[in-house]
């Protein structure tokens, strides 16, 4: 099972060069499914479907080729209906307007989010060889997943407690405070939310998973792109390839179009020396938009040339564990940032990586919580922070077990 | 001696005092609730738990005093009304030396015991055991969860530990 998720700001052909991976991959004979969690997606219109039926599942389009368009309403009330019904009583009871009140209860990025357990659905069921997922620009629903590691020692330790002082308390802060108490369903919603994520995450970060960048030749365009790739490396996820859309064709330029084959090249170099070891591939500007799967598949294979599309191009592992002696060394792939840009924390089992704006609160591996960080170092691409055993709380395991 | 001049007996550790409370100042019932209350800040503060219990025995406050809002009913909502207005006043007079309106004050104004029990004083003994019984469960509740955390190791500090990269 292969999952393959592109992303790129917004505009730049993440849709089409999606669909056309897609297309491309049911062409080779891989029963492959295609779905957008992008709100605003055009994935049907890319594919020359008509509008499809909501909750209709996946559509075949051609030969080993599906599409689905998610349903999120029906998602949105299985698996945050409880939750939210719950948050809309509390702001009742505080005297908030119905109507403003529907709106806070809205999560931003929820939808993406649902979309991505209707992935997490489909690959569960292990009926596609491929799952092609074109996700909204920027990536930020990816890094929202990052949520249940950092939720995970307070979920493990501080909430079977909380619910259990909740399950004593529930009548008296009802009637004490006036406030209506969370009943045992919506905590059962919100644990199985946590998990969910969790799970999502957890399929999107395994070796067979990876994403892909879109950019076009631009400095602004590819500025972002550089952002994504280090958050998302950040957040554990492995980034393989990145394709660059819209480069024009050399030859019969006028002056108009010379200029712009110049600023391209400028910036095409750079994307090729700046995503290394990542692979780069090159779509030329399309003389009319690729629409239906056969011509899809034809862009794809141009731009994928001799490689094979699905394959998982061998890049550094986004985070990684060793012995050193009796030392461990963490490594977390962090492409593209300067030393002074990194902070780095310990909490208790976790470990707090700072990039930018962009926070990871790291679990820590069982074998490392029992260790006291003993240096980090920043290599370029890399940060490395070791371990040495603390023979305190190594007896005292060991005692215990 | 004057009581405004004692100490309230729930800090009669602070104070190296071992003094019983005046039977007449608060009902009976009222009066456990206090001292139960009383003795899982003591616990709580002996386990290093002082900021997570501050906290719930301010919500135990707060609970305590829209709960003897409830109770005491509409007759004596302007008594206690005027009784919450204290709870919030700035602490700038000295503690438990306070003195508020005709009242002559045996409790400080800010710790949330002496808040407790000045609010009890103007409850009936009805809405009292009522009180009680939510402090019951309160104390329950708080023993149960610090008894998790304490279970779940030695993890009571989550301050981050900052690491110099070189």
């Amino acid at each position: 099972m292969r999952v393959m998720l592109f992303t790129g700001k917004g505009g730049v052909g993440k849709t089409t060069l999606a669909a056309g991976t897609a297309a491309l991959a049911a062409r080779d004979g891989n029963r492959t499914l295609v779905l957008s969690t992008d709100p605003a997606h055009s994935l049907a219109d890319a594919l020359g479907l008509a509008e499809p039926e909501l909750g209709q599942g996946p559509i075949e389009v051609a030969e080993n080729l599906w599409s689905l368009h998610v349903d999120v309403r029906d998602r949105f009330a299985r698996a945050w209906g409880e939750i939210q019904q719950y948050l809309l009583d509390v702001l009742d009871s505080a005297g908030v307007d119905p109507m403003e009140a529907e709106e806070l209860t809205v999560l931003p990025g929820a939808e993406e989010v649902l979309a991505l357990l209707e992935v997490r659905d489909r690959v569960r069921s292990g009926e596609w060889d491929v799952v092609v997922v074109d996700c909204a620009p920027t990536a930020e629903t990816l890094r929202l997943l990052a949520l249940p590691d950092a939720l995970r020692w307070y979920m493990d330790r501080i909430w079977p407690t909380e619910r259990r002082v909740l399950g004593v308390l529930r009548p008296i802060l009802r009637r004490a405070s006036g406030v209506p108490m969370p009943r045992d369903q919506v905590l059962d919603a919100i644990e199985s939310l946590h998990a969910d994520l969790a799970d999502v995450r957890a399929i999107l970060t395994e070796p067979t998973s990876s994403v892909r960048l879109v950019t076009t030749p631009e400095a602004v365009v590819f500025a972002e792109a550089r952002r994504t790739l280090t958050s998302l490396s950040l957040y554990g996820y492995r980034v393989d390839g990145v394709l660059v859309n819209r480069i024009f064709p050399v030859t019969g330029a006028d002056d108009w179009r010379a200029k712009w084959i110049a600023s391209q090249a400028v910036q095409l170099a750079r994307i090729e020396s700046d995503c290394d070891p990542l692979r780069v591939w090159r779509a030329g500007y399309q003389a009319a938009e690729p629409v239906g799967p056969e011509a899809l598949a034809q862009l794809a294979a141009d731009v994928y040339g001799q490689d094979d599309p699905i394959a998982v191009v061998e890049t550094p592992e986004p985070l990684t564990v060793r012995r050193v002696g009796e030392d461990f060394e963490l490594s977390i792939a962090l492409p593209l940032v300067a030393k002074g840009d990194v902070d780095l924390g310990r909490r208790l089992d976790e470990l707090v990586v700072t990039v930018g704006p962009h926070r990871r609160v790291l679990s820590l591996p069982s074998a490392l919580r029992r260790c006291t960080v003993s240096g980090a170092h920043f290599e370029p691409g890399r940060l490395l922070v070791m371990f040495t055993p603390d023979p305190a709380q190594w007896r005292r395991e060991d005692k215990s077990s | 001696m004057s009581d405004s001049e004692h100490p309230p007996w729930w800090h009669a550790d602070a104070e190296g005092s071992d003094e019983q409370p005046n039977p007449g100042d608060v009902g009976t019932a009222a009066q456990e609730a206090v001292k139960l209350a009383a003795s899982v800040v003591q616990w709580a503060e002996q386990s290093g738990l002082n900021d997570t219990l501050r906290g719930i025995a301010e919500q135990a406050t707060v609970t305590m005093r829209t709960a003897a809002r409830t109770a005491s009913g509409a007759a004596a909502s302007a008594d206690v009304d005027d009784e919450v207005d204290v709870v919030f006043e700035e602490p700038g007079e000295p503690p438990h030396t306070a003195a508020s309106g005709e009242h002559q004050r045996t409790t400080c104004d800010t710790c949330p015991i002496c808040q407790g029990v000045d609010l009890l004083k103007t409850v009936s003994p009805e809405a009292a055991n009522g009180i009680t019984e939510a402090l019951a469960a309160v104390t329950a509740a708080v023993k149960q969860a610090v008894d998790g955390l304490a279970a779940s190791g030695s993890e009571s500090s989550t301050k981050v530990e900052h690491i110099d990269i070189d």
